[in-house]
């Protein structure tokens, strides 16, 4: 499997950091151990947008992978919340679903990129974040 | 010779006798202004009165005005006794002068049924009677009449116990005042009723109205200026135009009668006329709007089946409360209800013989109506549940998205994590990734697993595999209380009956799974007269409401798609019956 190491090390030299949101605790926990044997730190999960919202806020992760489909508000409304704060994580939108059913919003929300949860690994991430 | 009839005659002949009583006693007499003249006029009022009440009581034995009006005639003889010489009868006719008064009030308010209708006319009334009726006669036994500068012809007082004449005398101002105030207040009552009505029941209470209203006038005038001056000849002058003002009130109600007897006839003939050809529903409402003078007249179809109303377009249709002023009439036909005529209570003439006469006459064209009626009732019935059906279907989609995304993809989706983390993993730590693998394993099955669930709920594979009893038999293993299940007449039934009625077991089970505390359940399916019935029965605590829940709403719609319907049965504490019956020919 082949790496990108300017993303999974940030300047420092330290593990990027991530927060992982998703409402089904299954697939936080396989994105947690996929992230962390590809050498991430995750240093938080939340289920839910106002809760990823706030944990975006404290923790300040680099990147932020968030699921489209919460049960409060989507992951377009947080992307454009978190996005709009100076120093702001990379964010990636991650769906069971595909990213044509959700249009232009994909672009327009502030997320550097979109994948889908099946196609998840570090390769892909490191391609989306700028 | 009815029974009424007898009575009614005994009244006329008692009426003749005392009112020959009365002429020849006020012909007689030579206390007041008297006279032959005076004679005949007190004959043409009473006899007025007594012969139209008489009449109107005959015509109307349900209504109580006729009665009244004699009533006021005998009274009005009686009072005539007031010009006699023999004592007692002077104070019978000194007693109940006023009450005649009074009596013509409560005529008047009452008009044209007899009864008063509302809380202000009964105090009225009431008033009149405590002044006019109790006051009076109270009075009588302490007003010595002979002591009275006008009446010192009159014969002794024989119920005279002590002379107060001072003191009565002040009373009867007052009274009188008072009397003519009321008197002035009914004018207004009655003038205010016949502005308030309309078409031919303005019509018919005119003369009434008007003849009453000026009477009463005329009284207060006379109340008034006898309290305060002793203008003798201009009281007895205004007596007499009175009395005879008065006596047309009872040809006043005599000519409405008829008027509302050659209305009824003329309108009914009109109404036959119309109906001749065979009417739309627009023309059979106008052709009875018409007939009964009201343009806000509606008609109602009689649903036997959903025992409820419907308009001509089918839609539901509900009767007029009371408070609403409208009221109506059932329509019947070989005495079944076939509609009802919904109208104004007020703008109606109050004729129920005009209006059975009506419903007769529009039963015929009603009841052909009707089957056009019941026909839209269904149409709009079908192409609502047409629309539930697609909403349902709509909604069953969304939820099978939402259970896939939301179930089996979410596995697969951390199946392929795992798988890729795995494969990682592989070269590295060969332990980790066998336990990588048992996850992704366990995964895929709990993916498997639900999927097999959303494609049962789809369609129940076993039931095209293994027919009806098999697919209930496996719904019952998977109920959470034990479940009898029969199904007798199985071959021939039509595929889509059989998947309704699955679905009627199904969704019946759930229910008592989710609400109904059962300890065991009983399903019964059986041919019944060319239909298939579904029986599902629990012991549990009943209280299910049927239109409360969107899956036995949604069954049925499905049944109904079938020609079928649906029953629930579940009284709170005697457990829940949900029956669906569908006709095996759809």
């Amino acid at each position: 499997m082949g790496t990108a190491p300017g993303l999974r090390h940030n300047l420092t030299g330290m593990a990027t950091t991530v927060l992982i949101v998703d409402d089904h605790a299954g697939f936080r926990a396989s994105a947690r151990r996929l992230l962390e044997a590809c050498g991430y730190e995750v240093v938080g999960e939340a289920a839910d947008g106002e809760s990823a919202v706030q944990a975006a806020a404290r923790l300040r992760p680099e990147l932020m992978l968030l699921d489209v489909n919460l049960p409060d508000f989507d992951g377009f409304r947080v992307a454009e919340r978190v996005t709009a704060e100076p120093g702001a994580p990379a964010v990636i939108l991650v769906s069971s679903r595909d990213a044509s059913d959700y249009g232009r919003r994909v672009e327009s929300c502030g997320a550097c990129g979109f994948c889908a949860k099946a196609d998840l690994d570090p390769d892909r991430l490191a391609a989306l974040v700028p | 010779v009815s029974g009424l009839d007898r009575a009614l005659a005994g009244l006329a002949a008692a009426g003749i006798a005392i009112g020959a009583a009365a002429a020849v006693t006020v012909a007689t007499s030579d206390s007041l202004q008297t006279g032959v003249g005076f004679a005949l006029i007190t004959l043409f009022v009473g006899f007025s009165f007594i012969g139209a009440g008489l009449i109107a009581w005959r015509q109307r034995p349900d209504n109580r005005f006729g009665a009244l009006m004699a009533a006021a005639g005998f009274t009005w003889f009686l009072a005539a006794f007031e010009t006699s010489q023999i004592p007692a009868l002077f104070v019978v006719g000194a007693s109940v002068d006023t009450i005649f008064v009074v009596l013509t009030v409560q005529l008047l308010l009452s008009y044209p049924t007899g009864q008063l209708t509302s809380t202000r006319d009964r105090i009225v009334v009431g008033i009149g009677w405590l002044l006019g009726g109790v006051l009076i006669v109270v009075a009588v036994p302490f007003f010595d009449y002979n002591a009275e500068p006008w009446c010192t012809n009159c014969p002794e007082n024989p119920l005279l116990i002590s002379e107060h004449n001072a003191v009565v005398n002040t009373v009867l101002d007052v009274v009188s005042w008072i009397g003519a105030a009321v008197l002035l207040v009914v004018v207004g009552i009655l003038v205010n009723r016949w502005a308030q009505a309309r078409g031919p029941q303005r019509r018919a209470m005119a003369p009434v109205i008007w003849a009453g209203a000026v009477t009463f006038i005329a009284s207060a005038v006379l109340l008034s200026i006898g309290a305060s001056a002793d203008k003798r000849d201009f009281e007895e002058w205004l007596a007499s135009a009175c009395s005879l003002i008065f006596a047309t009130v009872p040809f006043a109600f005599l000519i409405g009668l008829t008027k509302t007897r050659a209305y009824r006839a003329g309108a009914v003939s009109e109404l036959l006329g119309r109906l001749e050809h065979v009417p739309g529903p627009e023309e059979l409402r106008d052709a009875l709007a018409r007939a009964l003078g009201d343009r806000t007249l509606e008609l109602a179809y009689w649903l036997p089946e959903g025992e409820r109303f419907v308009d001509a377009s089918g839609q539901h249709f509900e009767l007029p409360g009371p408070e609403s002023g409208r009221t109506w009439r059932f329509v019947e036909r070989h005495g079944q209800r076939v509609g009802a005529i919904v109208y104004d209570g007020t703008r109606v003439i109050d004729d129920p013989a005009l209006i059975d006469a009506v419903a007769r006459a529009a039963a015929l064209a009603l009841e052909n109506q009707r089957l056009d009626a019941a026909l839209r009732a269904r149409v709009e019935e079908l192409s609502a549940s047409r629309a539930r059906l697609i909403m349902a279907v709509d909604e069953e989609r969304r939820r099978l998205e939402r259970d896939l995304h939301d179930g089996a993809q979410q596995r697969l989706v951390a199946h392929a994590l795992n798988l890729k983390l795995a494969r990682s993993a592989l070269d590295r730590d060969p332990a980790e990734a066998a336990k990588l693998l048992d996850a992704a394993q366990k995964e895929l099955q709990l993916a498997l697993e639900e999927l097999r669930e959303l494609a049962r709920g789809i369609h129940p594979a076993v039931l095209s595999e293994r027919g009806l009893d098999a697919a209930l038999g496996v719904l019952a293993a998977r109920a959470p209380v034990p479940v009898d299940v029969e199904v007798h007449g199985e071959d021939g039934i039509p595929q889509p009956v059989q998947v309704a009625a699955y679905f009627v077991v199904a969704e019946a089970l759930t229910n008592i799974a989710k609400y109904a505390h059962a300890t065991r359940a009983e399903v019964r399916v059986a041919r019944d007269n060319g239909a298939v019935t579904v029986e599902v029965a629990d012991d549990g605590i009943g209280g299910a409401d049927p239109s409360r829940g969107s899956g036995l709403r949604g069954l049925a719609d499905r049944l109904s798609g079938l020609d079928g319907r649906l029953d629930v049965r579940s009284a709170p504490g005697q457990g829940t019956v949900v029956y669906a019956k569908v006709p095996l020919r759809a």
